[in-house]
């Protein structure tokens, strides 16, 4: 049985774009609408988890940046390889946040009572990689300092959350043995006791010669960008926890094929004996329009059927 | 071409006047009203352009919506697949890649000729490279990035720059902001480079800006045929006066770098930084022009440009920013006895 499930930040419809551009009047409702609908869109495409599509976010980390005390807005940056920027966190003094953030920043209201409800944050490394350090020792330090507030937040929603997705796309860049050890020690203080099934998503880079330094991770779910890392150039190794493949591309328009992607799934299988697996995108969709979005989360359903008589 | 140390030069795009945003919106006013509304600002920026004293000039791109969508509405086989962020609410619309390319014809042509009938000065004619329009486009069709952004340079650029040359252009900056954003990539880059302007004899810039640190173009740029960076610094710098390393830490990392490798290409400064509205002290001008031109050994190689397009400022803010510039560019002169 294959589950699935979708990532991060999903695009603005063309309405919606409109709407933010002339500052609407009723833009809160706006995007309130189109959460709804996107949601729905999930639950009828028989995602196992469904998420806020934080179309009202305006990058990955700005609650963050603008509710965390110590924290200033910088200048807009490159996220990552892509042509989209966010505002640099800019570290000024010791970091603490309420415990509020998620909880005001995530429409907990849309999800109905019988949904599986997933949440999406980036990892404290992640954060601390992408903020500008201009207070703490080292680079760690301040990541410690994201997994204290990453906790302490998430201790807040808890009862209402079924799944946090940890995406951590620089953690997946790291290639040092113990520097992902310091961060693992990180994650550990960041996730214990909280009760909640947890997911380490490793989008955005081939991680072909890291994944071992990863899979001792205390996660139920390691996610893999299989777009990034190509599954028939890596060697057997066991992972005895349910692998999340990012094998549907968040970053290009072209349908994927479910007979391949099937096949694909197979050979994944076979190389890391996983206790489950799920299919999601290989990062948030919001670098495709929310047409080609909304027909990627159907194609992912239409593989969720076709995987259905395979014995996984 | 003639050499000009410490030439002044635009880099891309002015913010368009309000006025003619309306009139293009306006569905009542005719097409050939809204090509000479288009001329009329083009020959607007290229004046302020001259009486602001810039050594080479175009026409801050008028006639352009913006430079990739501009320049794939003007390619067969890309169609527009919708709006993406670019930041917060500021989205930019993306193309995707169905079927081979094909090229339609000099689409610069008409404002190239129309800056050349209007101007004495040098021309830079700026265009979006084939890495880029490759790198910011959904690739349905090719087996390859690798494919994508060589069948570009081959049968796109490089029949445009030879069509563009063929009536007069003599120095062409190929927009490139992509260039660095995939280190990995840098090879591909340069080969693209390469085979856009294979055979066509002109001089050529490389506009890159905000990607990563420019030192890892190394070595594999020093094969690439250009002869001069333009290159995005100040938003990296600091803004205090002086030319010490510490006060030029936005210059010092590829500064260093250019002169380990020996470089002998000119060097397009980025000295004004396109977002932010506080002007450039001209004083601040001419330390990061003296400190560049001390790394390079070399005034010679320095010319000296804003980071990037100035479009996200106001046109009040762009003229108070390139009169610093030509005014710190002035001051570095004199210290220099140019």
């Amino acid at each position: 049985m294959i589950s699935s499930w979708v990532s991060g930040i999903y695009p603005r419809s063309e309405s919606l774009i409109e709407a933010t551009r002339t500052y609407d009047k009723d833009l809160k409702q706006l995007f309130k609408k189109e959460k709804i609908r996107s949601i729905k869109h999930q639950i009828n495409n028989k995602c196992d988890y469904i998420s806020d599509p934080l179309i009202d976010w305006d990058d990955n980390l700005r609650p963050f940046t603008d509710n965390i005390k110590g924290i200033e807005r910088g200048a807009l940056s490159r996220y990552y390889e892509n042509n989209t920027f966010y505002r640099q966190p800019v570290i000024i003094g010791n970091i603490s946040s309420s415990g509020k953030i998620l909880k005001n920043n995530i429409n907990f209201e849309l999800f109905s009572k019988k949904s599986k409800v997933k949440i999406d944050v980036l990892d404290p490394f992640t954060l601390a990689d992408l903020s500008k350090n201009n207070h703490y020792k080292s680079k760690i330090d301040l990541a410690n300092g994201f997994g204290k507030i990453l906790r302490k937040e998430l201790t807040n929603i808890k009862n209402k959350v079924d799944l946090i997705q940890f995406n951590a796309p620089s953690l997946a860049k790291i290639k040092q043995k113990e520097q992902i050890q310091s961060i693992k020690q990180i994650m550990d203080k960041t996730t214990k006791g909280l009760n909640v099934k947890t997911c380490l998503n490793l989008c955005g880079s081939d991680i072909s010669n890291n994944i071992k330094n990863f899979i001792d991770f205390n996660v139920d779910i390691i996610g893999i960008d299989f777009i990034n890392t190509k599954s028939n150039k890596l060697q057997a190794i066991e992972i005895d926890k349910t692998l999340a493949c990012g094998i549907i591309d968040a970053k290009n328009t072209k349908m994927e094929n479910p007979t391949k992607v099937i096949n694909e799934i197979k050979l994944i299988n076979k190389l890391f004996k996983p206790k489950s697996i799920a299919i999601i995108p290989n990062w948030d969709f919001e670098f495709i329009p929310l047409e080609f979005t909304y027909k990627k989360i159907r194609i992912m359903n239409q593989i969720k059927m076709k995987g259905k008589g395979i014995n996984l | 071409m003639k050499k000009l140390p410490l030439a002044t030069q635009e880099i891309g795009s002015m913010r368009k006047p309000r006025w003619l945003v309306n009139l293009l919106k306006n569905k009542n006013i005719s097409s050939e009203m809204k090509q000479k509304a288009r001329d009329d600002v083009s020959l607007l920026n290229l004046k302020m352009f001259e009486n602001l004293g810039l050594d080479v000039v175009y026409d801050g791109e008028a006639k352009r919506v913006e430079m990739y969508e501009y320049t794939i509405h003007r390619i067969e086989g890309i169609t527009l697949a919708g709006r993406i962020r670019s930041w917060d609410n500021k989205y930019y619309n993306k193309g995707r890649c169905i079927k081979k390319l094909k090229y339609k014809g000099p689409y610069h042509l008409d404002e190239f000729l129309f800056v050349k009938e209007n101007t004495n000065n040098l021309i830079k004619l700026p265009i979006t490279g084939a890495y880029t329009l490759a790198d910011w486009s959904y690739n349905e069709y090719y087996k390859s990035k690798e494919d994508f952004v060589m069948d570009i340079s081959k049968n796109i650029i490089r029949p445009l720059i030879k069509d563009l040359v063929k009536e007069g252009a003599d120095f062409i900056q190929i927009d490139e902001p992509a260039a660095t954003t995939h280190p990995e990539e840098m090879n591909l880059v340069v080969e693209s480079f390469n085979e856009s302007i294979k055979g066509i004899n002109a001089k050529y810039g490389i506009h890159i800006c905000y990607s990563g640190n420019y030192s890892d173009m190394y070595p594999q740029v020093l094969e690439m045929k250009n002869h001069q960076y333009e290159l995005e610094f100040a938003n990296r710098d600091s803004w205090k006066k002086g030319m010490q390393h510490s006060n030029r830490k936005g210059y010092a990392s590829f500064m260093k770098t250019f002169k380990e490798y020996g470089e002998k290409k000119e060097i397009g400064l980025g000295v004004l930084d396109v977002h932010v509205d506080d002007i450039e002290p001209p004083e601040l001008v001419r330390d990061r022009i003296l400190y560049a031109a001390k790394m390079a050994d070399d005034p010679n190689l320095i010319h000296v440009n804003p980071d990037c397009g100035l479009r996200t400022r106001t046109r009040e803010i762009s003229f108070s920013k390139l009169k610093s510039m030509v005014t710190g560019t002035k001051m570095a002169k004199k210290k220099l006895e140019l």
